[in-house]
């Protein structure tokens, strides 16, 4: 995973000035606008002011227990706030920093606006940017308004986001991306989007604006890191609820308590053992602080965490929903095979050799330089040491591929060499009055059922054999489809193969299933198939034509190379353009959603032991027996209770950084996951308490605070 | 080695008899074609045009609730009406006049939200009218109120993007004509055979078999006694029409005794046949409930699995009575006071059990009562050991889910299910989903609701009671066992369970009232909760089920809801426990 260069820069920083920032920050947060955005915590900071206000009554002499217990119990619940508002303000921290870092890349430039119309092709050849200039007037880029032109010189800040329009150029766009290495931005084609804040390196660009300043690219990243996780989710909002809930029944829980053992006590003709301060430490004690402090950090941390892997969410949504995602689309270049398809084997045909084949084939292969062309020459290299031949003055016409043939070759002395998928060659000979044999046929089907793919080679109108182009499946890819179908995700396989060779590739990869020949409609009518039976579908993709089905996917990853139409279909854009990183993704939304539940389950099961150490208490006055609950053999009443509004407070702090990171996640099933979360979390949060509870008793006795 | 057989026979027959009825009422609820229904049919579609009803209406959740709520506040004033107004009525053959308003108020909440929380004794202070046209006729519709508004639910749960959940005309309708009028009536036939009243007539006064005297202090001695002062040689047998109305009170878990003692009383359970009716009767629907939601769903796991949840802790809290009840209290057992043992009478805690029952009868039929929001009683429970009250207690404030009430117990339990879904199917990293529909807010919200309303009532209850210096008064014990007392109450009234600790004078204007309101939230809030969830439920569409999905059909499941219904009760109660029964249990042993 490379990293950005906004992360590295907050490395830097990480530690020091981070922290206080945080710390800085956590005080800042004790704004009652801030708290009451977290009902659980806005409860606690309510029972600091409450019981801070008793203290001051028990100076006055108004006490219904000694100052200086109701003073610590005030101090603690402080804390306590501050421990939450801390933990949100770490997490928002690493958002901002990245913030920071982007907002530095976008500044205000001069641009040179073109007022005078458009060079037509041609025009430009000699020196453009004296003729655009000429053509243009200085603006500042904040002015620029969508469809302005602009031309951007070598050296020069692209102003805005844009499409290429006419020229070439190399485009260092490590400010967003991270990455050193330049990119092409070219006019036409899918390499024609360019973003403000990225620098020409070389050679020149005249750019037609597609976002006005204020809403470009960057501006939506900036506005995405610091901000997409402060809007709640719906999951968010869901587990919200039931918190709030507890919270409620808790209070109530505390309050009624006070009536219960008036009303006890009285059958016994005794005083009220609790007191308002005892109960108020019992009710923060069981109200869920623990995920209610938690619970923006590990939105935010999760969204962080999305960020690190280099892509960008729009939404917080997003990212849940790509928990959720049970079906990937991958296209199979770059995610299934490695990128390109190679020849293997020279089969020849029809009574001619191998190295007769060869040596034609390296003929017609001579001048493509597509990855295939060259893997033909390097193979008759390799297997008859067949040398490169210069063209130039050998008398060879060069014939490139065309989409009306389908064919490219040389010719010479009269000669004829073509090459091309196996119909297109077919009726080439059959112009000429040669034959397709039998032989022929059953080679290319051959080597299309073994998921190669076949090149036919003919010299003279008469085909001398098959290139067997292989795609070469990615190493392990099989393991992680294996392990994704564990966690009960199908993997679809893209490809605009033929259904026979795309079927052979798909069961070397072990994908699920694969759509073959894949157009935009058919690709868009998946996902629609998919979902109608109820499934969450992820997907890829860059080009304008995935836009219609990256806006029907529910996780749409853009690519960063994309088009600006794929990129504002999608949900996400992958600053990386990695076609492996859905899966990524999905992993950080499970993650993300784990971490939620398993800490939920920790902070309900702390509540146990809580109650074996506050209830025994609480009550030890009015009933001498209830000792007996007192199980862990807490020392006095008051160490009891603060023990455990101690713990209660410091586990806020302990959890933080499982909250930022992550639980540890494991591709298994549903099963298996929920059996290790129950232990590890359900388990862990009933036991860890009584233990620790008891050590900070014994500590605060050993304190002489009994 | 008979008790444990005794107690294995009651709870195999439950379940045996549960499973086909679970499918009879399947089919009647979605109005497929049932061997009464050649019968019924006909009168069913007479009902329907003289109450202008369409059959074939499909409501959505605001017009399904709207009924629901109307219904039942129609059938509230009309029985608060008519309880008030008694003595004006006919069939009232001893003259007796109408209920002072607070406790017809009281009453009247009591059977219209299926608690029948009884503050009053039926025999002395009810009419037949009363009895028959008043309380009966709601323990017929409220069960079929509860189960009407659980199909919504099925519905809803089922349906995919449509918001129709059936008509509550028709299936209050079909929930009376086809499963409790049948059932009861076969079963009221058997209960006039054993000797149970079934009449119009006087009450009839009779000679006694052994005279009682009663000396100076009004305490009664035997007849022959050199200080008595009196004898009293006859006494008053209640009439009426009993029968019927004991069967349906078991039957729709209603509870509501026609004689003060309830079904302790010889009259309500004359015979060993009466008794294992009506104790398998108590739990009979609920449990065939949760068979028919599985099958409702096309998911029979599903509906095993709930079943699998509520069976384990009918089971667990059965052995725990019955071991305590055995077992008496330390007092009891000391210097063989008391006989413990169980060869051929029964030892044990005998303090408020009938002799005819004993503690296996009365330990099982506590443990029914409770589980189902029924409340009948065959024994005292005021008088079982600390820990033998405090379960029943314990599973009225799970939120009545053990079983629960015809319906509510249910939807209920679903509310839990959903709770333990969320939490888990976060854990296994997916946004939580039941049954193929995602949990989002709204469900939340509303099963929240579903969870923790009868805690909240419980509380809320007992706090003023508690709050009031009047209830000391009320109470026949000091100390734990006072504010078990109190605790008792509130949480049979919250749990809408009807049953009573006794031991607590409940018929004071405060505490009528108190439990009044009480029952009101208990039953409605719950009712309106799951209308909401079955609309919300209904609208959405179904996510597919992949080796990803929780499963909520497996031991895994089952004993994670065990877990989340403890521990929801757990943290809610214990400390309210803690100053009753266990409080109690400590001072006894130690």
């Amino acid at each position: 995973m490379r990293e950005t260069m906004a992360i590295a820069t907050l490395k830097q920083y990480d530690t020091k000035s981070q922290a206080s920032r945080a710390v800085r920050d956590a005080f800042a947060k004790l704004n009652p606008k801030d708290q009451v955005k977290n009902p659980v915590m806005f409860m606690v900071f309510v029972s600091a002011i409450l019981t801070t206000i008793l203290f001051v009554l028990s100076l006055a002499g108004i006490a219904d227990q000694q100052p200086g217990f109701i003073l610590a119990i005030a101090v603690i619940l402080w804390l306590t706030v501050l421990f939450a508002n801390f933990a949100e303000a770490i997490a928002e921290g690493r958002g901002k920093a990245q913030a920071d870092s982007l907002r530095a890349a976008k500044r205000d430039v001069q641009a040179h606006k073109i007022t005078q119309g458009l060079l037509a092709a041609g025009q430009h050849e000699g020196d453009p940017a004296s003729l655009y200039f000429a053509r243009s007037e200085e603006v500042n880029s904040a002015t620029l308004k969508k469809k302005d032109y602009v031309f951007v010189a070598a050296g020069e800040q692209i102003p805005a986001d844009g499409e290429v329009v006419q020229g070439a150029a190399s485009v260092d766009e490590s400010a967003i991306t991270g990455e050193s290495a330049p990119v092409i931005r070219e006019s036409g084609g899918d390499r024609s989007s360019v973003t403000g804040g990225t620098t020409v390196l070389s050679d020149w660009l005249v750019v037609c604006v597609t976002q006005e300043s204020g809403k470009s690219f960057l501006d939506q990243m900036i506005s995405m890191v610091e901000s997409a996780t402060r809007k709640k989710t719906p999951n968010e909002i869901a587990l919200q609820i039931l918190l709030v809930a507890l919270t409620i029944i808790f209070l109530l829980v505390a309050a009624s308590l006070f009536t219960f053992s008036g009303f006890s006590s009285g059958l016994s003709d005794m005083a009220n053992p609790t007191t308002i301060t005892s109960l108020v430490a019992l009710f923060v004690c069981l109200a869920p602080t623990t995920i209610g402090a938690l619970l923006s950090a590990i939105g935010i941390a999760g969204m962080s965490r999305l960020n690190k892997a280099n892509v960008l969410a729009m939404s917080g949504r997003a990212v849940e929903a790509a928990g959720d995602v049970d079906v990937l689309l991958l296209d199979k270049t770059g995610t299934i095979t490695l990128g390109n398809r190679q020849a293997s084997e020279f089969v020849p045909v029809d009574g001619a050799t191998e190295e007769e084949l060869a040596d034609a084939a390296q003929l017609a292969s001579l001048t493509d330089e597509t990855p295939e062309g060259r893997s033909i020459v390097v193979l008759a290299k390799e297997r008859f040491n067949i040398r490169e031949r210069e063209l130039e003055g050998s008398g060879m016409v060069s014939i490139p591929f065309s989409a009306a043939t389908r064919m490219s070759g040389v010719d010479f002395d009269g000669h004829e060499i073509r090459k091309g998928a196996a119909d297109a060659i077919k009726s080439y000979v059959e112009k000429f009055g040669g034959s397709y044999s039998d032989e022929c046929r059953q080679r290319v089907e051959d080597i299309s059922r073994a998921g190669g793919t076949p090149l036919l080679v003919a010299r003279d109108h008469r085909i001398v054999g098959v290139i067997y182009l292989k795609d070469i499946v990615k190493q392990g890819i099989k393991e992680n489809f294996a392990s994704l179908r564990k966690m009960g995700i199908k993997t679809i396989m893209i490809t605009g193969d033929n259904p026979m060779t795309a079927a052979a590739i798909a069961a070397e990869a072990g994908v699920d299933d694969f759509l073959a020949e894949a157009t935009p409609e058919a690709k868009l009518d998946m996902i629609r198939r998919y979902q109608a039976e109820g499934h969450m579908v992820a997907m890829t993709g860059d080009g304008t034509n995935d836009a219609p089905a990256l806006a029907q996917a529910d996780v749409a990853v853009a690519m960063n190379s994309g088009t600006q139409a794929a990129k504002e279909a999608g949900n996400m854009v992958d600053l990386d353009s990695s076609p492996t990183k859905l899966i990524d993704i999905v992993m950080i939304g499970k993650q993300l959603l784990m971490t939620r539940g398993s800490l939920t389950t920790f902070s309900i099961a702390n509540d146990i032991a809580k109650y074996f150490a506050i209830v025994p208490a609480l009550f030890v006055p009015l009933y001498p027996e209830l000792d007996a609950l007192n199980i862990m053999r807490l020392t006095s009443p008051e160490t009891a209770i603060l023990a455990a509004i101690i713990y209660n407070a410091l586990i806020i702090v302990a959890l933080i950084p499982l909250a930022l990171k992550g639980v540890k996640y494991r591709e298994a099933s549903s099963q298996s996951l929920l059996t290790r979360n129950l232990l590890v979390y359900g388990l862990g949060g009933i036991v860890l308490p009584f233990v620790a509870i008891k050590a900070i008793d014994l500590l605060l006795t050993l304190c002489g605070m009994a | 080695m008979d008790e444990l057989l005794e107690y294995g026979i009651y709870v195999a027959l439950l379940v045996a008899l549960a499973i086909p009825l679970s499918g009879y009422i399947n089919r009647v609820m979605a109005g497929e074609k049932t061997l009464l229904g050649r019968v019924l049919c006909p009168v069913e579609g007479v009902l329907y045009r003289v109450i202008g009803v369409s059959r074939n209406e499909n409501m959505n959740w605001k017009r399904y609730l709207l009924c629901a709520l109307a219904f039942s506040a129609v059938s509230l004033i009309v029985l608060w009406a008519i309880l008030m107004c008694q003595g004006f009525l006919p069939f009232n053959p001893e003259g007796l006049p109408g209920q002072s308003w607070d406790l017809a108020f009281n009453t009247a909440v009591s059977f219209v939200t299926n608690t029948n929380w009884q503050s009053y004794s039926g025999e002395s202070s009810l009419s037949y009218f009363s009895q028959a046209i008043g309380l009966t006729v709601q323990n017929f519709v409220t069960p079929a109120v509860g189960m009407a508004v659980l199909f919504a639910l099925f519905r809803g749960m089922v349906a995919e993007n449509s918001e129709g959940l059936g008509s509550f005309w028709v299936d209050v309708t079909r929930g009376v004509m086809y499963v409790f009028i049948p059932l009861c009536l076969v079963m009221s036939i058997v209960g006039i055979a054993s000797g149970m009243p079934e009449n119009l007539s006087e009450y009839q006064e009779v000679d006694l078999v052994e005279p009682v005297g009663i000396d100076a202090d009004g305490n009664a001695v035997a007849a022959d006694d050199p200080s008595a002062v009196d004898t009293v040689d006859k006494q008053i047998v209640p009439m009426g029409p009993q029968a019927s109305q004991v069967m349906i009170k078991q039957l729709g878990t209603n509870g509501g005794g026609y004689n003060g003692v309830n079904s302790a009383s010889p009259l309500e359970n004359p015979t060993p046949l009466t008794n294992i009716i009506q104790c398998i009767a108590l739990l009979l629907v609920p449990i065939a409930l949760l068979f028919s939601f599985g099958r409702f769903v096309n998911d029979r796991r599903q509906g095993r699995a709930v079943f699998a949840a509520v069976f384990i802790l009918l089971v667990v809290s059965l052995g725990l009575i019955a071991f305590f009840e055995q077992s008496g209290t330390p007092q009891l057992a000391q210097n063989g006071a008391v006989y413990m043992g169980v060869d051929g009478q029964s030892g044990g805690n005998m303090e408020g059990k009938e002799v005819r029952f004993g503690v296996t009868d009365s330990s099982l039929w506590a443990a029914f009562t409770t589980a189902a929001s029924n409340g009948s009683v065959n024994s005292m429970h005021d008088s079982y050991t600390p820990i033998g009250g405090m379960v029943p207690m314990v599973l009225m404030q799970l939120g009545e889910v053990i079983g629960g009430g015809v319906g509510c117990g249910l939807y209920s339990l679903i509310g839990f299910v959903m709770l333990t879904v969320f939490i888990a199917g976060l854990m296994v990293g997916r946004t939580p989903e039941y049954l193929g529909k995602k949990i989002g807010p709204k469900e939340m919200r509303m099963a929240v609701i579903l969870c923790i309303t009868t805690p909240f009532v419980i509380l809320v209850g007992a706090a003023a009671m508690s709050l009031d210096p009047a209830t000391v008064d009320s109470l026949n014990n000091p100390g734990a066992h006072g504010f078990s007392e109190v605790l008792y109450a509130a949480t049979s009234a919250g749990g809408n369970n009807g049953s009573a600790f006794a031991g607590l004078n409940a018929n004071t204007p405060f505490i009528n009232v108190v439990l009044g309101l009480e029952m009101l939230v208990n039953r409605f809030v719950p009712i309106v909760a799951t209308c909401v969830l079955a609309g919300s439920l209904a609208s959405r569409k179904k996510v597919a089920t992949t080796a990803g999905t929780l499963s909520t059909s497996n031991a895994m499941f089952v004993f994670l809801l065990i877990l989340i219904i403890l521990l929801v009760g757990a943290l809610t109660m214990f400390p309210a426990l803690a100053l009753g029964p266990i409080a109690e249990q400590l001072q006894m042993v130690m």
